[in-house]
């Protein structure tokens, strides 16, 4: 291909004549290059470009996605990569000790050889079975090694010098007979010791009030989570114990608390390897100062109107007969502030304080956590409410819809409403909430 | 008889490198186990890769883009959010030894559609430029020319932290010059592609 183009010396730039072999006005030999070479060359067809562009056809883009390529099998790498946490891998020497005191390592090189001699959980003539699974043993199915496979065959089953019985005293009765299975063998077995797994985590869901009244009940949640992976790992059992079980009392499988005096109980949550977590619940005493609260609902009203407040109705007069004896029936006694009414003021300011710890996620809860975890400019906002919905004692019980809005990711705004419940009571003067329930995000 | 040749090594090969890598260690980070951004401004940095038709093949080159990014534009939940972004651009392309450059500036509007996604963000993109291609040739007589382009396209926005994205996308461009130097070029499509991040701010 062509061009008509002016030609000019590459030394000076003097524009010089096709014709010419030199240059008129430096010397220089012009016709060194063949006349198709002065096109430019990024023109196809040149034959200029040749071996040069075979060269540089490994151009940027293929690099770049090269390059990429790379990086991300690396990073894939180092993603999937598992976690070398030496903490939480025991010395095998150490566990397989801590599993059973009589069994011991005899070669730490691979594949390790244990040795038991205890009495064996099984009849003696099971040995000359094929294969005996590594649960039959009792001792090595414990702790945190793993023992996964399968023992293939027994190499060797020596029969173990009968201990000489010691002389029986004089006034003890005739001893026993000694039943077969209970012979004292030495077995000598190669083992797989599969390595430990990482301990998964355990992680509670942080309380929205950790304050319960006598009565109510509250599940507690909790995630056991891969370490590295932070992903959710099933089958870990996670066991509940209440340290004070006359205030509180816990379902040990399901979690699920009743509050039952006033008082501190520490529940604890033993997951085995993924730890140990324990939180303190207060179950507050029911109001003694009865006042009674009227509300009155009305539709459209943002604010709750607390009407009238009667005086503490007398407490029924004691029971001719005497009360049955028992133990559950005795009350306790204990000595609780008195109570005031709050009014609609006082449930403002609280559902307030509230919505500004929300903006604060100083509520601890899991979706107003992963609501305001992401985006920009979140906002809290009041919907309707808060409106009364019942009263219990001293303290009234609020509803109220809350407002979640931000901004995404991509710029989109995001909008979800979220229904809230509350106890609202005052205690020296000072309005409180508890029992504080905040229900899932949604569409609004 | 000596020539003087300007020796082009790709300068900018390195600096997209870099980039690109930054990002794909960003994530493959699991802690950080989201283009635009959830803040009102952000200034985009990508790495550019485009090509250019001359005579019957195309001239792949690479550069970089800046972009201020105006992110509410138009939003609602329902439709998504529209934006717009003004920036610059320079890539070099290069056969042998001659040499194209193209220095340009544009707007680009976007749209990024209502999904339920949190992490990806798949938008719809358009561009107009005004771009000023310089050609320096080693056998020829070089020179530049003023041209505009227009384009749309797409891509996607992964959102790597709260504040941060990355940002890829691709766009088919119709490109109009004059001849650059003994070059002659005339209209023709080419595409462009680009990786790169948005940094969403004020916080």
């Amino acid at each position: 291909m062509r061009t008509s183009v002016a030609l000019r010396c590459p030394d000076c730039k003097a524009e010089i004549s096709a014709d010419l072999r030199s240059c008129t006005q430096c010397g220089a030999d012009v016709g060194l290059w063949p006349e198709s070479q002065r096109t430019p060359l990024i023109l196809p067809g040149n034959p200029a470009l040749s071996a040069d562009v075979v060269r540089k056809r490994v151009s940027v883009p293929k690099i770049a996605v090269g390059t990429a390529a790379v990086a991300a099998l690396v990073g894939a790498v180092l993603y999937y990569m598992p976690e070398r946490d030496v903490e939480a891998l025991p010395p095998l020497a150490t566990t397989a000790e801590a599993v059973a005191p009589d069994v011991a390592i005899r070669d730490r090189a691979a594949p390790p050889v244990i040795e038991a001699s205890r009495p064996l959980p099984m009849p003696a003539d099971s040995l000359g079975s094929d294969a005996i699974r590594a649960e039959s043993l009792a001792a090595f199915s414990s702790g945190d090694t793993t023992l996964s496979r399968t023992i293939p065959r027994v190499e060797t089953a020596v029969r173990a010098p009968r201990p000489t019985p010691a002389p029986p005293p004089a006034p003890t009765p005739a001893p026993r007979p000694t039943p077969a299975r209970a012979t004292t063998r030495t077995v000598t077995t190669p083992v797989t010791v599969a390595r430990p797994a990482i301990a998964p985590i355990l992680t509670l869901t942080p309380l929205v009030s950790s304050t319960l009244r006598p009565g109510e009940r509250l599940q507690l949640r909790w995630t056991v989570t891969d370490r590295r992976t932070r992903r959710p790992v099933t089958g870990t059992r996670v066991e509940f114990t209440s340290a004070d079980a006359a205030v509180a009392n816990v379902n040990p499988v399901t979690g699920l608390v009743l509050a039952r005096a006033p008082g501190t109980a520490r529940i604890i949550i033993d997951a085995g390897t993924a730890g140990e977590r324990s939180i303190e619940l207060m179950v507050r005493a029911p109001a003694v100062a009865a006042s009674v609260v009227a509300p009155t609902p009305q539709a459209g009203s943002e604010t709750p109107r607390i009407v009238t407040a009667t005086p503490a109705p007398t407490p029924p007069p004691a029971p001719t007969t005497a009360p049955a004896p028992t133990a559950a029936a005795a009350p306790v006694v204990r000595d609780t502030p008195r109570n005031d009414l709050p009014d609609a003021g006082d449930v403002r300011s609280v559902v307030d304080r509230f919505l500004r710890d929300v903006r604060r996620d100083a509520v601890r809860n899991v979706d107003v956590t992963q609501f305001l975890a992401d985006g920009a400019d979140h906002r809290v906002t009041l919907v309707n409410g808060p409106s009364v919905v019942s009263t219990t004692g001293a303290s009234v019980r609020v509803a109220f819809t809350m407002r979640f809005t931000k901004f995404d990711g991509g710029g989109r705004p995001i909008s979800r409403v979220s229904p809230v419940t509350m106890d609202v009571d005052k205690r020296d003067g000072q309005p409180s909430s508890s029992a504080v329930v905040i229900g899932s995000l949604r569409r609004p | 008889m000596p020539v003087t040749v300007r020796h082009l090594r790709h300068p900018l090969a390195a600096a997209l490198v870099t980039v690109q890598c930054a990002a794909i260690v960003l994530c493959s980070t699991p802690q950080v186990v989201a283009a635009q951004n959830a803040q009102p401004y952000a200034a985009q940095l990508s790495a550019l890769f485009t090509t250019i038709r001359a005579g019957s093949s195309d001239v792949a080159g690479a550069g970089v883009e800046v972009q201020q990014r105006f992110n509410r534009l138009y939003a609602t939940e329902a439709i998504g959010a529209v934006s717009l972004g003004l920036g610059g651009q320079y890539t070099v392309h290069t056969k042998v030894q001659d040499r194209l450059s193209i220095l340009g500036i544009f707007i680009e509007p976007r749209w990024v559609p209502a999904t339920g996604s949190s992490l990806l963000f798949p938008y719809l993109s358009a561009r107009l430029a005004v771009q000023r291609m310089t050609g320096e040739f080693q056998f020829a007589d070089g020179g530049s020319s003023v041209g505009t382009a227009f384009g749309a396209g797409g891509g996607v926005a992964v959102k790597l932290t709260r504040r941060i994205n990355l940002d890829a996308g691709a766009q088919l461009i119709r490109q109009q010059f004059g001849n650059v130097g003994a070059l002659p070029l005339g209209a023709r499509s080419t595409y462009t592609a680009k990786i790169g991040v948005s940094v969403g701010y004020p916080r």
